[in-house]
C-alpha cells in the first residue's frame, strides 16, 4: 500500500514501542559495543523505553490517535511521529496526550517541538525518566539485523525483528527500507541494532513485510533544536510554517534551477519526469470515447508532509492528457474536452478550518511554441500564512482535431516559488509539430 | 352641432339618431345593461314596468329616471330610500344634467352614459395578430419552426457527444427535448383554452420552437464570445441573463396569444416568470460556487482554435496578474 495511504488509513493504529529496563537498576545508557544474542532479552532490556502514546479527546475521553514513542535525548524526553500527535499540535485546546509504558505507568506527555517535515515529535513525559536510548550515529550495514518495536493495534508491546535494505530509492525524504512487519499503531516507535542503538524511528508501511524508518540523524537534529518549555517566542503554527517554507524554497529551488526534462507526446513536448524523486508513469487511456484517442503522463511526489488528518502538504503532481481525433468536428472535439473539464484532474485535500477556497483566473496565454489557454487557481493556509497551494490548467489551441491538456499541482509553497514553478512548467509546454 | 346631436357635451334630441348609450354597471363594475338611448322618458328602477330593471335589493321600485326637459337631458331621483348621488365626492343629488361620461351611483350600482359623439379612445392593435407575432399561427411558421428547433437540437445532441450518429441514436436523444417542447406548448394552449376558450396549439407551439431554437443559438454564440475575448468568468452571469431574456420574451409571446391583461402587465409577469424560471436554479448554482470546497470552481469554456479573438497573454505578464490571485486568498484568510 502507498505510504501516504497507509498513514491515512491507520492514524488511529500508531505504534507504541518500549525500551528495555536495564539489567541494572540505575545504570547508564546501552553501550554500543553490547551484543545480545537473543530477540527474548533484547525486549526484556528495551520494553521499558517504548512506551504508547495515546492522543485523548478532553471532552468525551476517547482516543483520537494512537500511537508508540521512545526515551531518547533527556531524561524524560519522548520521541514520536509528528502524524501520531498532530491532533494535539493542531487543536491543544481540545486535545491532551498521555503515555502508558508496557508495566503499566501513565502520565502526561507535553508537547516540545515537531519536525513536520521529517514527521517528528518530541514530547516530555510526567512522572517517568527511564535511562534514554542513545541514538546511533552511523547508518547501519544493509542487511543488518533490527528489531522495530511498538504497540500495533492497540493489543500490547511487541518487537519485530527485521533486516535493513538500505535508503529508500526514488525518494525525497531520507527513509531507511525495513524489511520486517510494521504494523498499524507502531508508528513512533524506535527501531534498534542489535546494541541497543536507535537507527530509526517507524514511520510507515507498505505492507508485505516492506516498512519505512526515519533514519536518526534527524531525530538528533530535533533534539538538539528543542528545548524545555517550550520556546515562547514561536507559536508551533510559526514552527510548522517556517519549517515547511525552508523544505518547500529548497525543494523549489532545485527544481527551477535543475534541467527540464521534456517528454513527446504526439506532436507536444511537455515537462517530463522533473526529479527521481518523482514517480512518473504514462499510458494510453482506455476509458475514453471510441472516437477520442488519450495518451496520458503523469507524474507525482511520494513524500508528502502530514500536518493533519484532513491537510497533507509538500506535494508536486502535474499530468498530461493528449486528446485527438481523427474525424471528429472540431466544434465536437473542442465541446468534449470542454465537458471533461468541469472536474479538477487532480485534487488536494483539505477542509474549512485550514484553507481558503480557490480563487482562478483564466486567460490566453502565447508561451513561447504555442498557444494556450491557461486557468490558474490558487489558495491559502489559514494557519501558515505565506503557503499556498496552486491547481493549474492549460489547453492547447493549435490544432483542430488533437489537443494537449496539461494539469499541475503545486501543495505548500512560498508565493514566489509556487508562481516560479507554474511560470517554469507553462513555459515548458510547447507544439513541435508532427516529425517525419 | 354635430350628427350625433351632441353640442358643448349637451345631448340634444335629433330624430332616429340616439343621444348616447346608457349603461347599467353591477357592483362589480360589469355592465349588466347597455341601451341606446334617443331622448324618451327612461325610468330604472327595481320594478318591473321600467324601462330598465335592476336586480339590486338596494334599488328601489322606481329609483330614478332620465329624460329630455328644457335644458337638454337629465337625470331625476324618484325620492328613493337610498337615493342617487354623483360628482368628485358623489354627493346626493335630486336632478342633474347628463352629459357624456355621467356616472349616478345609485343602490349598489351604477348607471354610465355614454354621448353617442363621444370621444373613445384609439383601437389599440393586436400585436398578436399583426407584425411577426401574428404570422406564427400560419403553417408556414410552425414548419420552420419546427425545422430550426430539430436543426438545433440535433446539432445540441451531435455537440454532446463523440458516437457516431446514427437515426436511433438521435430519435433516443431527441426523445425528451421534444417531450419537453410539446409539454411547454400544451400549457400554454390549455391556459389559452382556459382564459380566452379558444387553445391556439399550433401558434403556441410555434413560439416554444423558436424560444428553444433562440435559447440555443444565444447560448453558445455568448459562450463562443465568452471564450474569443477569454471571459471565462463573465460566462455564467452572460449565459444567465440571456436565458432570462429569451425566457422572457418567450413568455410574454405566449401571454399575449392567451390574451391576459395589458401590455405592461403582461411585460412584467414575463420578466417575473422567466427570472423564477431561471433564479431557483442560478440561486443553487451561486450557493454552490461560494460554499466551501477543496476543488477549484473551473469555469471550462473551450471552442476551436479559430475562435480566439484575441492575442494571448506572455507567460511573464499572465503570472504577473496572477498576483491578485493572492491578494484575494489572503484578504480571505483574513491577512
Amino acid at each position: 500500500m502507498h505510504c501516504r495511504k497507509w498513514r491515512q488509513h491507520t492514524l488511529r493504529w500508531l505504534l507504541a514501542g518500549t525500551v528495555l529496563p536495564l539489567l541494572v537498576t540505575g545504570a547508564g545508557p546501552l553501550q554500543a559495543q553490547v551484543t545480545l544474542e537473543d530477540t527474548a532479552d533484547l525486549y526484556a532490556r528495551w520494553r521499558d523505553r517504548t512506551v504508547q502514546v495515546q492522543v485523548l479527546d478532553r471532552q468525551s475521553r476517547s482516543r483520537s490517535a494512537l500511537g508508540s514513542g521512545y526515551f531518547a535525548g533527556q531524561p524524560g524526553w519522548i520521541v514520536t511521529n509528528y502524524h501520531v500527535v498532530a491532533d494535539l499540535a493542531n487543536q491543544p485546546e481540545r486535545h491532551e496526550a498521555r503515555y502508558l509504558s508496557e508495566s503499566g505507568r501513565e502520565g502526561r506527555l507535553e508537547l516540545l517541538s515537531v519536525d513536520v517535515v521529517h514527521d517528528l515529535a518530541v514530547l516530555r513525559a510526567e512522572g517517568m525518566k527511564p535511562t534514554p536510548l542513545e541514538l546511533a550515529r552511523e547508518a547501519p550495514r544493509k542487511g543488518a539485523r533490527a528489531y522495530s518495536m511498538g504497540y500495533p493495534y492497540d493489543i500490547g508491546l511487541t518487537i519485530v525483528e527485521g533486516t535493513y535494505s538500505g535508503m529508500m530509492e526514488r525518494s525525497l525524504y531520507d527513509r531507511l527500507h525495513f524489511t520486517g512487519s510494521i504494523n498499524p499503531g507502531m508508528s513512533g516507535g524506535p527501531a534498534l541494532n542489535r546494541a541497543g542503538e536507535v537507527v530509526g524511528t517507524n514511520v510507515a508501511t507498505a505492507g508485505n513485510q516492506v516498512g519505512f524508518l526515519v533514519p536518526s540523524v534527524f531525530v538528533r537534529n530535533l533534539l538538539e533544536k528543542t528545548s524545555e518549555p517550550r520556546a515562547a517566542t514561536r507559536s508551533l503554527d510559526e514552527t510548522i510554517a517556517g519549517q515547511l517554507t525552508a523544505n518547500q524554497s529548497a525543494l523549489a529551488e532545485r527544481l527551477l534551477n535543475g534541467p527540464m526534462p521534456v517528454t513527446s507526446l504526439d506532436g507536444f513536448d511537455v515537462p517530463g519526469a522533473l526529479a527521481d524523486w518523482l514517480n512518473c508513469w504514462g499510458s494510453r487511456q482506455e476509458d475514453v470515447p471510441d472516437d477520442l484517442d488519450q495518451i496520458y503522463y503523469r507524474c507525482e511526489s511520494q513524500d508528502d508532509i502530514f500536518l493533519s488528518t484532513t491537510l497533507s502538504t509538500g506535494i508536486i503532481r502535474y499530468q498530461h492528457e493528449l486528446l485527438s481525433s481523427d474525424d471528429l468536428h472540431p466544434l465536437r472535439f473542442y465541446k468534449q474536452l470542454e465537458d471533461r473539464g468541469y472536474y479538477p484532474r487532480l485534487t488536494l485535500d483539505g477542509d474549512e478550518s485550514t484553507v481558503t477556497n480557490y480563487r482562478c483566473r483564466s486567460d490566453f496565454v502565447d508561451a513561447p511554441e504555442t498557444a494556450l489557454q491557461v486557468t490558474f487557481c490558487v489558495r491559502t493556509y489559514l494557519s501558515y500564512p505565506g503557503l499556498y497551494d496552486a491547481y493549474l490548467s492549460s489547453t492547447s489551441l493549435v490544432e483542430n482535431r488533437r489537443a494537449l491538456q496539461s494539469t499541475l499541482l503545486l501543495a505548500g509553497f512560498d508565493w514566489d516559488h509556487l508562481n516560479a514553478l507554474s511560470r517554469r512548467f507553462v513555459s515548458a509546454l510547447s507544439w513541435v509539430g508532427d516529425r517525419p | 352641432m354635430n350628427a350625433s346631436g351632441m353640442e358643448s357635451g349637451h345631448p340634444v334630441a335629433a330624430t332616429g339618431e340616439p343621444l348616447g348609450a346608457v349603461e347599467v354597471l353591477s357592483r362589480g363594475g360589469h355592465v349588466v345593461q347597455r341601451i341606446a338611448w334617443h331622448g324618451d322618458r327612461l325610468r330604472i328602477g327595481r320594478a318591473y314596468d321600467n324601462d330598465i330593471v335592476v336586480s339590486d335589493p338596494y334599488v328601489c321600485p322606481h329609483h330614478l329616471e332620465l329624460d329630455l326637459g328644457p335644458d337638454g337631458p337629465r337625470a331625476r331621483d324618484l325620492d328613493s330610500v337610498n337615493g342617487s348621488y354623483a360628482g368628485r365626492h358623489r354627493q346626493r343629488v335630486g336632478e342633474l344634467p347628463v352629459r357624456d361620461g355621467l356616472v349616478v351611483h345609485f343602490g349598489h350600482s351604477q348607471l354610465r352614459f355614454h354621448a353617442a359623439g363621444g370621444t373613445l379612445a384609439p383601437t389599440l392593435r393586436d400585436t398578436a395578430r399583426h407584425g411577426l407575432l401574428g404570422r406564427l399561427g400560419s403553417i408556414w411558421a410552425l414548419l420552420l419552426g419546427t425545422v430550426l428547433a430539430t436543426a438545433v437540437l440535433v446539432l445540441d445532441e451531435l455537440l454532446a457527444g463523440v458516437d457516431r450518429p446514427t437515426v436511433l441514436g438521435m430519435a433516443r436523444g431527441l426523445l425528451y427535448p421534444v417531450i419537453g417542447v410539446l409539454a411547454w406548448a400544451g400549457f400554454w394552449a390549455l391556459l389559452n383554452r382556459i382564459l380566452a376558450h379558444r387553445a391556439n396549439f399550433p401558434v403556441h407551439l410555434a413560439i416554444t420552437l423558436f424560444g428553444v431554437t433562440a435559447l440555443f443559438l444565444v447560448t453558445h454564440v455568448v459562450s463562443a464570445a465568452c471564450f474569443a475575448m477569454a471571459w471565462n468568468g463573465a460566462v455564467w452571469w452572460a449565459s444567465l441573463v440571456a436565458d432570462v431574456t429569451i425566457a422572457a420574451l418567450v413568455i410574454l409571446a405566449h401571454l399575449r396569444f392567451a390574451a391576459l391583461g395589458n401590455s405592461a402587465r403582461m411585460t412584467a409577469a414575463a420578466g417575473l416568470a422567466a427570472v423564477l424560471l431561471f433564479g431557483a436554479p442560478a440561486t443553487g448554482d451561486i450557493l454552490e460556487r461560494n460554499a466551501f470546497s477543496t476543488l477549484p470552481y473551473l469555469e471550462p469554456l473551450l471552442w476551436p482554435p479559430a475562435f480566439q479573438g484575441r492575442t494571448g497573454a506572455s507567460v511573464e505578464g499572465f503570472f504577473e496578474r496572477a498576483d491578485e490571485l493572492r491578494v484575494a486568498v489572503d484578504r480571505e484568510a483574513g491577512r
